[in-house]
């Protein structure tokens, strides 16, 4: 009876001490700036992370919340921009932006949950919340400044910790298909429009390298046609860490006679007349990922310096391997890699290279454009180029 | 006698109609032929179509006391192709400039809206941006060695014609010549 009592009083105080523990890994607790408490989130934990439910998550924010049967998303609108979470999309529709988030919601019980850190970089990314997740204490807090949330950490250590490594046997490619939603791009003489003709192309290189290169992984900053800022490409780049950007475009010049592929990269010289300038466009982007440009000593600038410097004699290189490819496979003229300041590559943390597949303005490229022969032969050539380029750089 | 004077006289009065009929119909004001205005030669950049660079053309215009004066001048000498078959002009004929001015070592040149749309493609803005600037820093004092583009006095990302991210080339900032754009022939 005494061994019974005492095993009765230990498996009481093993609840006692599990029990909030218990409690917590089945809500995230949402509460404003002062602590009081907004309401308990509904959560899954998978792989590690903390999911939460979205549904239940923005009507605690006030958000007007519904799921579109017909269109299969769940819809969160606030002040006029909604946001449209597919499950299993890492892509969000917001207004006529699309973002995209470093993972996809997933569907149980009929519920759509997200991992708690990326609805946090939503709210703070894109709405005017701003929000602090602790994971250790299962809370996200609302409305902290921004600054107080970084204050007592090491700006130049932060940055040094966020340079990825350039290692392991995998390579992340980043494929932008060029314009879309709103801005057609080029149109050619018969009709054909560029964001049409380069989604294609795009959709068709992703599966290409997903069927023949299992070591590359691959991102489209875009699926279909929207409208995505110039910014928010590169910016998912860098988010993702990505090894290499690619930039699909097709070409339009005042003269229809205008004729080949070509490739372009981020000149240093033209978007850099002076170091203020340079230190300008280095620290918009270090601002992006969170550092004020008060924060950043000279080292820091130095070392951003130095990783811009590398970037662009590995995006020099890409194109070369890009051009020699293609010149093998195709009989379109070969114009050669030019520098200019392409809005596009500018904050690429990574080499980046925006390719031209040929002329739209040229009747006779606009046919080749659409053919499925041609777009097969570009997109092979683009894989062998990747294949070829990751070898290299990464597989010594 | 009275004949002869009658007709000296009748030969008189036509020499001073025919005189005054001749001066009316030659006169020049006095404007005119003072000293000619001074010249000046003008180096340009026009687009040839065959070989799909920019190519130079020189043009003797009459000479300009400003620096601004120049660059509006080379502006409207850039609207007008060269007689050359191949060559054409890459600027819109509603594309005004608004207004120049400098700091430092920048040249901004203020145009109005046509600017939005006036080139589209990675190689078509490309040809269209250098086009002027190479024309506007090839004629400037070499203490010019950027050019900044505005539209009705705003700094624009771009100058794609669906908003300003659906451009190619970046204006956000000054830009540098680019000698690399110019062919030969």
């Amino acid at each position: 009876m005494k061994k019974f009592t005492t095993g009765l009083i230990l498996i009481l105080f093993a609840c006692m001490i599990f029990f909030p523990q218990a409690a917590r890994s089945a809500s995230l607790n949402l509460v404003d700036a002062d602590g009081s408490l907004l309401g308990e989130i509904p959560t899954l934990r998978r792989e590690g992370s903390l999911l939460l439910d979205l549904y239940n998550f923005f009507r605690a924010l006030d958000f007007s919340v519904s799921w579109n049967e017909k269109t299969r998303r769940l819809e969160v609108e606030e002040e006029g921009t909604t946001f449209r979470f597919t499950p299993r999309s890492e892509h969000v529709l917001a207004g006529d932006n699309n973002l995209y988030l470093t993972g996809s919601p997933l569907v149980r019980s009929g519920k759509m949950y997200l991992a708690a850190s990326t609805t946090a970089g939503l709210l703070n990314r894109h709405t005017k919340h701003s929000v602090i997740y602790n994971p250790d204490r299962q809370q996200m807090q609302l409305g902290v400044p921004r600054e107080a949330e970084a204050a007592d950490e090491d700006p130049i250590g932060r940055f040094l910790e966020d340079i990825p490594e350039v290692a392991g046997d995998e390579m992340l490619v980043v494929i932008d298909p060029g314009h879309g939603g709103r801005d057609p791009g080029a149109i050619g003489p018969g009709g054909l429009m560029e964001k049409e003709v380069i989604l294609n192309m795009s959709l068709r290189l992703k599966k290409h390298i997903e069927d023949n290169y299992p070591r590359m992984k691959v991102i489209l900053t875009r699926e279909e046609d929207v409208f995505i800022p110039l910014q928010d490409r590169t910016r998912m780049a860098n988010q993702n860490e990505a090894d290499v950007f690619i930039s699909i475009h097709a070409n339009s010049g005042p003269s229809a006679r205008a004729t080949g592929f070509e490739i372009f990269t981020l000149s240093a010289e033209a978007s850099d007349p002076s170091a203020q300038e340079r230190a300008d466009i280095e620290n918009s982007v270090l601002r992006y990922e969170g550092y004020d440009s008060e924060e950043l000593s000279d080292v820091a600038w130095i070392l951003g310096q130095l990783r811009a410097s590398v970037h662009t004699m590995e995006s020099q290189a890409f194109s070369e391997m890009i051009l020699s490819e293609m010149e093998a496979a195709i009989t379109l003229s070969n114009r050669g890699m030019k520098q200019a300041p392409f809005f596009v590559l500018k904050d690429a943390m990574m080499p980046a290279v925006l390719f031209e597949a040929g002329f739209l303005s040229n009747p006779r490229e606009e046919q080749r454009l659409q053919s499925d022969s041609y777009q097969k032969t570009v997109v092979e050539a683009l894989g062998t180029a990747l294949d070829k380029y990751m070898k290299q750089r990464f597989l010594k | 006698m009275k004949s002869k004077l009658a007709i000296i006289g009748i030969f008189f009065i036509a020499g001073l109609l025919f005189a005054a009929v001749f001066s009316y119909f030659t006169f020049e004001p006095e404007e005119a032929i003072e000293e000619p205005l001074a010249e000046q030669e003008v180096r340009l950049y026009f687009l040839n179509e065959k070989q799909y660079h920019l190519q130079e053309v020189s043009r003797v215009v009459p000479e300009t006391e400003h620096l601004s004066g120049r660059i509006e001048q080379i502006v409207e000498e850039l609207k007008v192709a060269p007689e050359e078959e191949r060559l054409s002009t890459l600027l819109p004929e509603d594309l005004e400039l608004r207004s120049v001015f400098f700091e430092a070592d920048v040249i901004y040149i203020d145009f109005n809206e046509a600017l939005i749309g006036a080139a589209e493609g990675s190689s078509g803005e490309m040809i269209f941006l250098y086009s002027i600037v190479n024309s506007l820093l090839a004629n400037a004092p070499e203490d010019y060695k950027l050019v900044k583009f505005l539209v009705n006095g705003e700094t624009v990302k771009t100058i794609g014609p669906y908003g300003e991210e659906s451009g190619h080339i970046s204006v956000e900032y000054p830009l540098g010549p680019r000698w690399k754009l110019v062919g030969s022939s």
